[in-house]
């Protein structure tokens, strides 16, 4: 039985206080970005359950009001979240005990945060998979909670521009680039997804740009020889 | 140009449902996907290149104040690990770089 090893979910989700702090300013800053950009409160909460992923929302608003097509804002969206294709199968041997039904549910509580938890303790000792859940549903509601209130905090500046509002997720995707940066062999990929990128961005409509750009660097990454 | 609000729940579903997809693949796969070579080379890659191609345009859109603000939003974040703080101090940076000064 899962539930048996009582307590796996309360030190997963106490283990996760820390970065729901982290999350917690984030998601103010967000939520004031959302009433900004004129995502409404309801619309807002709907995103925050449903799709549950910051850097995805946070592209999903930086395109807001571009006048993209639904499907495109959609992709890049799913683009900046392939990752977590990667994250959810490091985490299925903790989940093969589980019925497809528990699976299904589970598995949408994997945050970058939470994940990075459970994988840290499992290093250490064993864990459950109510570690990761419980994980999950703490940074679920500092996250929910807090875009909310940084929502109803909103106010709307007569010009954004003044204020370099429109500079905030260049900025905030920027301080997410470095913390991804691995190093030396990151050079070349990084230069050719950001030199293909800027002819997308230039040359092609809508978010094209996102999706060339990292799949051309990833693909130099894979050309690239060992130890380059 | 302002989304409507029936676009604005298509653009929520269609995106919970990709980004759900992928963490539900990535569970049903887990087993099954190479450790190695070029596959593992590639995902390795991608997080970091897609956050290149996300930020670069958007630098070069924002002109040489972009740019200037984009060192800080480097520096802060090397040295303090704290995204909040690198954002706000890049958001401050242009925004006192666009004061006409005279």
């Amino acid at each position: 039985m899962v539930f048996d090893k009582g307590g796996d979910f309360y030190k997963g989700f106490r283990a996760s206080v820390p970065t729901g702090l982290g999350v917690l300013t984030y998601g103010l800053v967000f939520g004031v970005l959302c009433a900004e950009t004129g995502l409404s409160f309801s619309v807002l909460a709907l995103m925050n359950v449903a799709v549950f992923s910051g850097s995805a929302q946070a592209v999903i608003v930086g395109m807001w009001n571009d006048g993209f097509p639904v499907w495109q804002m959609a992709v890049a969206a799913a683009v900046v979240n392939v990752r977590y294709f990667l994250l959810t199968a490091a985490v299925a041997p903790l989940m093969e005990h589980v019925g497809w039904l528990g699976r299904a549910w589970r598995v949408h509580f994997v945050t970058d945060e939470n994940w990075a938890i459970t994988m840290a303790e499992w290093r250490r000792s064993e864990v459950t998979v109510n570690h990761l859940v419980g994980g999950g549903v703490c940074v679920g509601i500092f996250w929910f909670s807090s875009v909310m209130v940084g929502h109803s905090l909103g106010f709307t500046l007569e010009n954004p521009e003044k204020y370099a509002l429109d500079f905030a997720f260049t900025a905030l995707f920027t301080a997410l680039a470095v913390n991804m940066w691995r190093g030396k062999r990151d050079v070349l990929p990084w230069l050719v997804s950001a030199g293909t990128a800027f002819l997308a961005w230039k040359h092609l409509p809508g978010a094209w740009y996102v999706l060339l750009g990292g799949i051309s660097g990833s693909a130099a990454a894979v050309l690239m020889k060992e130890g380059d | 140009m302002n989304v409507t609000n029936h676009q604005a729940i298509a653009v929520i579903l269609l995106s919970a449902f990709f980004v759900y997809s992928i963490r539900f693949l990535g569970l049903a796969l887990g087993k099954r996907l190479p450790k190695t070579g070029v596959f593992k080379k590639a995902m390795d890659a991608l997080p970091g290149t897609i956050f290149a191609a996300l930020v670069f345009p958007g630098l070069l859109a924002a002109g040489w104040q972009g740019l200037i603000a984009a060192v800080f939003v480097v520096f802060i974040t090397k040295k303090t690990g704290n995204v909040m703080l690198a954002m706000l101090t890049g958001v401050a940076a242009v925004a006192l770089l666009r004061i006409p000064l005279f």
